[in-house]
């Protein structure tokens, strides 16, 4: 295979390579699990949730009860009142910077720390 | 200085007819399906390298920004966030250029070196004109391996080329 002509070539082609190889590990990886849910309801206050903790919640928003299930540091919905179900079929969020939109309902689940962005949280 | 009509001389010529070499292979690219947007092959500036190659870097910028302008008017892409992306990616790519044509490289690492600037310029101005989310940065590995292949099938296709033109000598002046 052709990789060059110059010796200047073939060494870009190798610094090039492992330059965008190693965009991977730096800009894919270190995805921390979150350890809180937020979840806010048009503009009220969002209220937080432990991840750590088995629990259902049900949320009242603008055209129904959206209901969220918390496991084992996943959160996810798994009821809602909207018509396209869009919220329920995203799955399970895990990392930290994760958001649902439920528009219709306008419930937005967001996952916050385990990059220590905080030193305490009050309720 | 009476004289008030603008004379063509053949540098002129010249870079018209690379430009609209340049320009026939950005149209017809154009209509290629493409996966992301910013994703293509960006054969036309394999013209953009030749032109360096033979008549000096002040021609090729001539030929690859008036490609972007012609281009994007033709696809009517003139202003719109497609032609930025373009025109940053072109200006990029020539800055770039202009710093390493110097160094030992042949076509085949221009065209490697260009290819990986112009998405990188490509990719900034996305971030910092239109899409100014962190997450975007999830697509730049993806991106940048599409310029590393891209970057080297334009080097091996322009170092095909150049190798024909030796063999088999066509006027250029």
């Amino acid at each position: 295979m052709f990789w060059g002509e110059t010796l200047a070539d073939r060494l870009l082609v190798i610094l090039a390579t492992f330059s965008v190889l190693s965009l991977y590990p730096l800009l894919w990886g270190g995805q921390k699990p979150a350890s809180h849910a937020l979840i806010q309801v048009q503009k009220e206050e969002p209220r937080s949730a432990s991840l750590q903790h088995r629990q259902l919640l049900r949320i009242d928003g603008k055209i129904g009860t959206s209901t969220i299930e918390i496991k084992d540091g996943f959160a996810r919905f798994i009821d809602s009142p909207c018509r396209s179900k869009v919220c329920i079929h995203y799955g399970w969020l895990k990392h930290s910077g994760e958001v649902i939109a439920c528009l219709p309902n306008s419930v937005t689940l967001s996952l916050v720390g385990g990059d220590s962005r905080f030193d305490s949280i009050n309720f | 200085m009476n004289n008030k009509t603008l004379k063509t001389d053949r540098h002129d010529l010249r870079i018209v007819w690379l430009t609209s070499l340049a320009i026939t292979i950005y149209v017809v690219e154009a209509t290629l399906p493409s996966p992301l947007p910013g994703v293509k092959p960006g054969l036309a500036n394999i013209v953009t390298l030749f032109t360096l190659y033979y008549f000096g870097f002040s021609s090729a910028v001539w030929v690859s920004l008036l490609r972007v302008l012609a281009g994007s008017l033709l696809l009517g892409t003139f202003l719109s966030p497609a032609f930025f992306l373009s025109l940053s990616g072109a200006c990029c790519s020539l800055l770039v250029l202009a710093l390493t044509r110097k160094l030992p490289l042949s076509l085949f690492g221009l065209s490697l070196l260009a290819s990986l600037a112009h998405m990188l310029g490509q990719f900034f101005t996305a971030y910092f004109l239109f899409i100014p989310h962190s997450g975007l940065f999830h697509l730049l590995p993806i991106l940048m391996t599409a310029a590393l292949v891209f970057g080297l099938v334009s080097g091996t296709i322009a170092h095909a080329t150049l190798k024909q033109l030796k063999t088999k000598p066509i006027s250029l002046s």
